[in-house]
């Protein structure tokens, strides 16, 4: 695609590539409203100087993690300090069949997710959102974060090994040291 | 597939359990706020984008602009303050064998002189007096 947008070819764009933007900064921040920021300032950064992407570089959707990501460590760093996972929110994931309980269960445990995602560095939060969420391959993760493969996937296995650490419980952890041990 | 990093890649209960945080759609005042600064941004003045403009240059890079120029101005003010007389010579008279004599010109006061060069000099066998009337004056 060519780098100069007309009005037409941007709004096709936008709705071809909005949720993945938001989607990541949303898993980033942890909240509508800084997720929103981001997203608004992404575009309007490519409608500003479409020059800034390059096809022969990166994909359109690869640019756009890449800036996205960038925004969010601004904001990181503007702010001094990770940014309250103010809404820690989630959604529970449909098809609980309408038992409350079973709701209930599922809304805890889609909160416990979002809640120990959140609580992993951020280095390690975006390639966990970019794998396992946005489904990148590591190569494509590797230029977004300007980083090389091996140091993603070393963030990757230390990320999982945190959510592994905080989604178990106590004594199921203990089990499967038990396990491995035998 | 004794690599724990694969055993979760293949594993349908890691990525289902990682699913379970799914993430609520943007709300429509995200595609409102974005048509309204696109149209703004399209009719924006040059000269707005240019005080709109930043520039990102790297601290070292910055610190050491600043310094240079630091060390420029300071520099400046020195050589003001401390070097206000130029040296100039003035060339000798159209008169073959006058006296060279170098002045320092000051910028705030009288030229001095501090150097005559009198080799060569002779005296005139003959001095002419002329008196030239100044302008105004009767006499």
């Amino acid at each position: 695609m060519s780098p100069e947008f007309g009005t037409e070819a941007f709004a096709a764009l936008y709705r071809e590539h909005r949720d993945h933007v938001f989607r990541y900064a949303y898993r980033m921040f942890g909240s509508v409203e800084p997720a929103e920021d981001a997203t608004h300032d992404c575009f309007l950064s490519l409608w500003k100087r479409p020059g800034r992407y390059d096809p022969a570089r990166a994909s359109l959707r690869v640019y756009f993690y890449a800036a996205v990501r960038n925004l969010v460590r601004k904001r990181f760093r503007d702010l001094g300090r990770e940014v309250a996972a103010e809404e820690v929110p989630a959604q529970a994931v449909n098809g609980n069949d309408g038992d409350p309980l079973r709701g209930l269960l599922d809304q805890e445990l889609a909160e416990a997710v979002g809640r120990a995602v959140l609580a992993l560095p951020p280095l390690q939060r975006e390639v966990v959102v970019l794998f396992e969420y946005e489904e990148l391959s590591l190569a494509e993760i590797a230029s977004i974060v300007e980083a090389d493969v091996g140091t993603v996937k070393a963030r990757l296995h230390r990320a999982r090994q945190g959510l592994r650490r905080m989604l178990t419980p106590p004594a199921s952890r203990e089990e499967m040291e038990e396990n491995r041990s035998e | 597939m004794n690599d724990p990093m694969e055993r979760l890649d293949n594993d349908p209960e890691w990525k289902a359990l990682l699913r379970r945080w799914q993430v609520p759609p943007p709300t429509a005042s995200l595609e409102r706020r974005l048509e309204a600064s696109l149209r703004l941004g399209a009719h924006e003045p040059w000269w707005k984008r240019l005080l709109a403009a930043r520039l990102s240059v790297p601290v070292p890079v910055a610190a050491l602009v600043l310094l240079l120029l630091l060390a420029v101005s300071l520099l400046k003010v020195r050589i003001t303050h401390s070097e206000p007389l130029q040296p100039a010579s003035i060339p000798s008279a159209n008169t073959p064998g006058a006296p060279v004599v170098s002045v320092w010109n000051s910028r705030q006061g009288p030229a001095y002189v501090t150097h005559a060069d009198w080799s060569g000099f002779r005296p005139p066998d003959r001095i002419e007096a002329r008196i030239i009337k100044q302008k105004g004056t009767t006499q």
